[in-house]
C-alpha cells in the first residue's frame, strides 16, 4: 500500500507545478471576471453583488447583437473554406512527386508568423491603393483608387477574412497532413485496385479515417476566429466592432462604473464560444455514432 | 548467483489477472527456460522478479531473502530485453559501463571489466561503435554483455532471440548457453518458442494463462507430458480419444493399442483419455498385398492400417497426413522413403511412445 | 496516375505561390522610397534617396536608435525566450506523468490543460490585467512572461506528452535494471533521449510568444513594446506599401523563418509541427 501511496505522490507532484500554474494565471482571471460581471467590482466602486444588470445591459443593446452576427460571420466562413481547402492542399500534397517539400515550405510559412503580418500583407495588397489596385488600374479596369471595391474596413470584412484564411489555410494543411502521414497510402492504394476513382477512394476510404483531425482543426479555427481580437481592429469596420472589440471598447469606457460591462461581454464571449464548440462536436459525435463509431 | 523462489504470486492489470498464485523455484547456476504462448504472462512474471513492476500478493525470494521491496536497481540483476536493446545516444562502451558507473565506479575504472564481457561475447575492439551502427546481432550481443558485467546475481532474458534471423539465432543461442556456462549465473529466460527453450535451458516451465502447467528438464516435458495443453504446444503430435482397457491397453478409432506404464493411479479401467502420440513416433510402412498385410496382422506390436492422405516436403524429412478408420494423423519420416498420396500403408506404433492424458478432451 | 500527380502538383504550386508571393512586394517596398498610386514599381529607392531627408527612412530608420526597434526586438526575446524556458520546466513533469501514468481523472486535467487554447484570450486578459495590477507586476517582464505562459503552456505540455509517448519505457526500465535509480534513469537515459523534442518544445514555445499580441498589448500597457506590439502601430497608422512597416513586417516574421528551417531540420519532418496541434485529442 506504501507503494500506490508514493505512486499517487509522484503522480500529484508531477501535475502540481503545471495545474497550479493555470489555475492561477487562468481560472483566477476567468474567476475575477465573472464576479465582476456579476456586481462586485470595488475598483470600479461598483458594490451590487450579485446582479444581472451588466448582462442585461450587455444583451439588450443592439450594439451586441450586431457585434455577435458579425463575429459569426467573420469567424464561420473563413473556418468552413479554410478546412476545405487545407484538406484539399493536405491531400495533393500527399501524391509521391519531387518538391513537395520545398513548395510545402511556402504553405508552411503563415503559420509561424503573428496574424499581424498577415494583416500587413492584406492591406498592402488589398488597400484601395494597394498592389492589387494597382494592377487592376494598369490593365485599365479602375480609373482611380475609389473604383476598387473597400475590402477592408468595411462590415462585409473580406479584409479579416482574408488575414484568417491567410493562416488558417495553412494550419489545416499541417494538420491534415499530419494525420495523413499516420495512416500511409496502403488503404488509398487498396481501394484504387479494386476499382474506385480517385476522388472515390479519398470519399470512402480516405476521408472518414482524417475526419476527426479534420474536426480538431476546424473547431481550433472557429475558436480563435470567435476571439480574435487585433485583426478585426485593425481591418474591421469602425461600427460595430466584433465581440472581442466590443469587449474592450467597454473596458476603456470614460464611465468607470459601467465597466463591468466589459466581463459581461468577456463572460458572455466564453459561454457562447464554448457553447458553439459544445454543440459541434457533441453534433459529431453523434454523427460518429450513427456511422457506428464508438 | 542465486536460487530464485517464487511464492503464490498474482498480478493483475485493471482487474484482469495476469499471474494467479504462481509458485516457481530455480536452483543456483540453472539456466530455467520459461515457455509459453503470448499472454500468458511470462514477460510479467520476469518483469516482476527484476521488480520493475510489483506484485499484488505473493513473495519473491532470492536466496531466501525476500526482495519485493528492493527497488529494482538494487536487486544486482541483469537483464537482456526483447526491443530496443541498447541505449541510442551511448557508445557500446557506454552502454556496457552504464550499470558499473550506476554503483559508482568511473567511465575509466569500469574500462578493464568493459573489455573483458566485450571479448566474452566476441566483439572486442567495438567500443566505440554506436548501437545504430551494429548489426541486429551485434547489439544483441553487447546487451549480453551490458547485462553481465555488473556481475549479477541473476540474469534474465526476454524472449532474447525473437528478433534475429534464423542464423543469427543459432549462433546467439550457443554464445548464450556458453557465457551463462563460463558465468555459471542462475538464468530465466522467458520464450514463446520451443526449440529455443528446450535447447537452452537445463530444466524449464510451461506456462499457460492459468498458471504454470509442468516443471522439469527439457526432455521429461517433451516425453511426458502432464497434460494435452502441454502436449500440443511442445512439438507436433497426434492426439487420439480412446478408453482405458485394463491399465496396458486403450481402445481408440484405430483399433487397440498397448500403453506406456501409466504412474500409478493416473487412470483407471474404462477411464475416457487422449492417448499422446508424437509423429515422429510412428513408424510407416508399405502394406504390401494381401499376403504381406496377413503377415502384418499377426505382429505383436501396435500397427494400424492407413492410407496416405497428402505430403509435405519438410526438407530431410516429410510430414504426411494419413488417415486410418476415422482417424487422422500426422506422420514424420524421413524422406528417403516417400509414399505417394493413395498408397496402403501399415503404422507402426510401439507401446513405449504412447502415453495416456486424462480428460476426454482435456484442453 | 499521371494525370492526378501532375494536377497535384500544379495545386501545390498555386498554393506555395499564393501563400508566398504576398512577401514579395513587401521586399521590394522595403527598399523603396517613394510609391505612389498608380506606379506598380516604387518611384524612388532607398539608396538614392539617402541624405536627402533630414531624418532616415525605411530601413536606415528601423536601424536607427529612434525607431525603438532594438528594445522591442530585444523584449520579444527576453519575453520569448524566458516563457518557452518556464513552460517547457513546469510542463515537463506534467508530460512525463501524462505519459507514463494512468489514473482517474486523467482525461479531466488533460481537458483542463488544453482549455486555455480554446478560451477567449480577451476574456483571461482584462482578468488578468486586473490581478496582475493587484500583485503589482503589470507593466513588467514578470507580468508579460506570465501572461504569456497561457497560451503557451498548453502546447507545451502537449508536445511533450507525446514526446515521452514516443519513447518506449523499456529504456528506462534497462536502466533501472542495470542499477540506476529513477533519477537517474530520468537524467542519464530519458533527457538524453528526448533532446530533440525538448528542443522542438522550446522553439514552439518561444515561436507562440513571440506572436502574441493582444495579452502583451493589455498587460504592458504599452509600457513595454515587442515587435507584434510595434507592428500594430505600424499597420494601424502606415499607409499600404510603406516603407517601414514592410521591413518591420520582414523582420517580425524572421523568428517563425528561423523555426520553420529549424523545426525541418530537427525533425526531417515537414508535418511535425501538426502533430504537435492537438491532433491526438480528435482520435480519442
Amino acid at each position: 500500500m506504501n507503494k500506490a501511496r508514493r505512486r499517487q505522490l509522484s503522480i500529484f507532484l508531477g501535475l502540481a507545478p503545471a495545474l497550479s500554474v493555470l489555475t492561477v494565471l487562468f481560472v483566477g482571471p476567468l474567476a475575477l471576471a465573472l464576479i465582476q460581471s456579476l456586481g462586485y467590482a470595488p475598483i470600479f466602486g461598483v458594490r451590487e453583488f450579485p446582479t444581472l444588470r451588466f448582462y442585461t445591459a450587455v444583451l439588450g443593446s443592439t450594439r451586441f447583437r450586431l457585434a455577435f452576427w458579425y463575429t459569426m460571420l467573420y469567424a464561420l466562413v473563413p473556418t468552413v473554406l479554410s478546412t476545405i481547402f487545407g484538406t484539399w492542399l493536405a491531400v495533393a500534397a500527399r501524391a509521391r512527386m519531387r518538391g513537395v517539400r520545398f513548395l510545402s515550405f511556402f504553405v508552411r510559412l503563415p503559420l509561424v508568423v503573428p496574424y499581424l503580418v498577415g494583416a500587413a500583407l492584406v492591406v498592402a495588397l488589398f488597400a484601395n491603393g494597394g498592389l492589387v489596385a494597382r494592377v487592376l488600374f494598369a490593365v485599365g479596369i479602375i480609373q482611380n483608387t475609389g473604383d476598387f471595391p473597400r475590402i477592408l474596413f468595411s462590415a462585409g470584412g473580406w479584409g479579416i477574412m482574408l488575414v484568417y484564411l491567410f493562416k488558417q489555410v495553412p494550419f489545416t494543411f499541417v494538420v491534415v497532413s499530419s494525420v495523413l502521414a499516420g495512416i500511409g497510402p496502403e488503404l488509398q492504394e487498396a481501394a484504387r485496385t479494386l476499382g474506385a476513382s480517385p476522388w472515390r477512394a479519398f470519399r470512402h476510404v480516405v476521408l472518414p479515417r482524417i475526419f476527426p483531425g479534420i474536426v480538431t482543426s476546424s473547431l481550433l479555427v472557429f475558436a480563435f476566429n470567435f476571439q480574435s481580437y487585433e485583426i478585426p481592429l485593425l481591418l474591421g469596420p469602425g461600427f460595430p466592432g466584433t465581440l472581442p472589440v466590443e469587449a474592450l471598447r467597454r473596458f476603456q469606457l470614460p464611465t468607470i462604473a459601467r465597466r463591468p460591462e466589459a466581463m459581461a461581454y468577456v463572460m458572455i464571449i466564453t459561454t457562447l464560444s464554448g457553447g458553439i464548440l459544445f454543440l459541434y462536436l457533441r453534433a459529431y459525435r453523434r454523427w460518429e455514432r450513427s456511422r457506428g463509431g464508438v | 548467483m542465486s536460487s530464485i523462489s517464487i511464492r503464490s504470486l498474482s498480478k493483475r492489470y485493471d482487474s484482469t489477472p495476469v499471474l494467479q498464485d504462481l509458485d516457481l523455484d530455480v536452483e543456483s547456476g540453472c539456466f530455467f527456460g520459461l515457455l509459453g504462448p503470448s499472454g500468458c504472462g511470462k514477460t510479467t512474471l520476469l518483469r516482476l522478479i527484476a521488480g520493475l513492476i510489483e506484485p499484488d500478493a505473493g513473495d519473491i525470494l532470492f536466496d531466501g531473502q525476500s526482495v519485493v521491496d528492493v527497488p529494482p536497481e538494487r536487486r544486482r540483476i541483469g537483464m537482456v530485453f526483447q526491443q530496443h536493446v541498447l541505449f541510442p545516444h551511448m557508445t557500446v562502451e557506454e552502454n556496457i559501463a552504464f550499470g558499473l558507473r550506476m554503483r559508482g565506479t568511473g567511465l575509466k575504472a569500469a574500462l578493464p571489466a568493459v573489455n573483458d564481457v566485450l571479448e566474452l561475447v566476441q566483439l572486442s575492439g567495438y567500443n566505440k561503435r554506436f548501437p545504430r551502427q551494429l548489426s541486429g546481432g551485434q547489439q544483441q550481443r553487447v546487451a549480453l554483455a551490458r547485462a553481465v558485467v555488473i556481475d549479477p546475481v541473476l540474469l534474465l532474458l526476454d524472449e532474447p532471440l525473437s528478433n534475429l534471423d534464423a542464423k543469427l539465432r543459432d549462433d546467439m543461442r550457443e554464445l548464450l548457453r556458453s557465457v551463462q556456462q563460463r558465468l555459471g549465473v542462475t538464468t530465466i529466460c522467458v520464450t514463446h518458442d520451443q526449440t529455443e527453450a528446450i535447447e537452452l535451458s537445463d530444466r524449464m516451465a510451461v506456462l499457460f494463462s492459468d498458471g504454470i502447467a509442468q516443471t522439469g528438464a527439457p526432455a521429461e516435458l517433451y516425453e511426458r507430458p502432464a497434460n494435452v495443453q502441454v502436449a500440443e504446444f511442445l512439438g507436433s503430435t497426434n492426439l487420439i480419444p480412446g478408453t482405458l482397457v485394463g491399465t496396458d491397453h486403450a481402445e481408440s478409432p484405430i483399433g487397440r493399442l498397448r500403453i506406456r506404464e501409466m504412474a500409478a493411479a493416473q487412470c483407471a479401467d474404462g477411464d475416457a483419455v487422449q492417448l499422446n502420440i508424437r509423429c515422429e513416433h510412428i513408424g510407416m510402412h508399405p502394406a504390401g498385398d494381401e499376403h504381406q498385410s496377413q503377415a502384418w496382422v499377426r505382429l505383436p506390436e501396435n500397427h494400424a492400417f492407413a492410407e496416405v492422405v497428402s505430403s509435405v516436403y519438410r526438407g530431410g524429412f516429410i510430414l504426411y497426413l494419413v488417415r486410418s478408420g476415422s482417424q487422422t494423423l500426422r506422420v514424420i519420416e524421413r524422406s528417403d522413403r516417400q509414399f505417394v498420396p493413395g498408397a496402403r500403408v501399415v503404422l507402426r506404433i510401439p507401446a513405449e511412445h504412447v502415453g495416456v492424458l486424462p480428460g476426454p478432451n482435456g484442453a | 496516375m499521371k494525370r492526378s500527380v501532375l494536377s497535384s502538383r500544379m495545386v501545390l504550386t498555386i498554393a506555395a505561390l499564393l501563400f508566398g508571393l504576398p512577401f514579395l512586394p513587401l521586399v521590394v517596398a522595403s527598399f523603396s522610397f517613394r510609391w505612389h498610386w498608380p506606379d506598380l514599381l516604387p518611384g524612388a529607392w532607398l539608396w538614392d534617396a539617402r541624405g536627402t531627408t533630414p531624418f532616415p527612412v525605411g530601413w536606415d530608420y528601423l536601424f536607427s536608435p529612434i525607431s525603438g526597434l532594438g528594445p522591442a526586438f530585444l523584449n520579444t526575446m527576453t519575453i520569448g525566450v524566458a516563457t518557452s524556458l518556464l513552460a517547457a520546466f513546469i510542463a515537463l513533469p506534467a508530460a512525463y506523468t501524462l505519459a507514463r501514468h494512468r489514473f482517474r481523472g486523467k482525461e479531466a486535467v488533460e481537458f483542463f490543460l488544453l482549455v486555455p487554447v480554446i478560451v477567449p484570450q480577451i476574456a483571461v486578459g482584462i482578468g488578468m490585467l486586473l490581478l496582475f495590477i493587484r500583485l503589482g507586476i503589470a507593466r513588467t517582464y514578470t507580468g508579460i512572461v506570465l501572461a504569456h505562459l497561457v497560451p503557451t503552456l498548453p502546447y507545451s505540455v502537449r508536445i511533450l506528452t507525446s514526446v515521452f509517448q514516443n519513447l518506449d519505457p523499456d529504456y528506462e526500465e534497462q536502466a533501472r535494471t542495470l542499477g540506476a535509480s529513477r533519477m537517474q534513469a530520468f537524467r542519464r537515459v530519458v533527457l538524453p533521449m528526448v533532446l530533440p523534442g525538448l528542443v522542438t518544445a522550446l522553439l514552439f514555445g518561444f515561436l507562440i510568444s513571440a506572436n502574441v499580441f493582444l495579452l502583451t498589448f493589455l498587460i504592458s500597457g504599452g509600457r513595454l513594446e515587442t515587435l507584434p506590439t510595434m507592428l500594430f502601430q505600424f499597420i494601424e497608422s502606415g499607409a499600404p506599401l510603406d516603407a517601414t512597416t514592410a521591413g518591420l513586417v520582414l523582420i517580425v516574421s524572421a523568428p517563425g523563418l528561423v523555426f520553420l528551417v529549424l523545426s525541418d531540420l530537427l525533425t526531417g519532418d515537414p508535418v511535425a509541427i501538426g502533430r504537435t496541434t492537438l491532433v491526438q485529442d480528435a482520435k480519442q
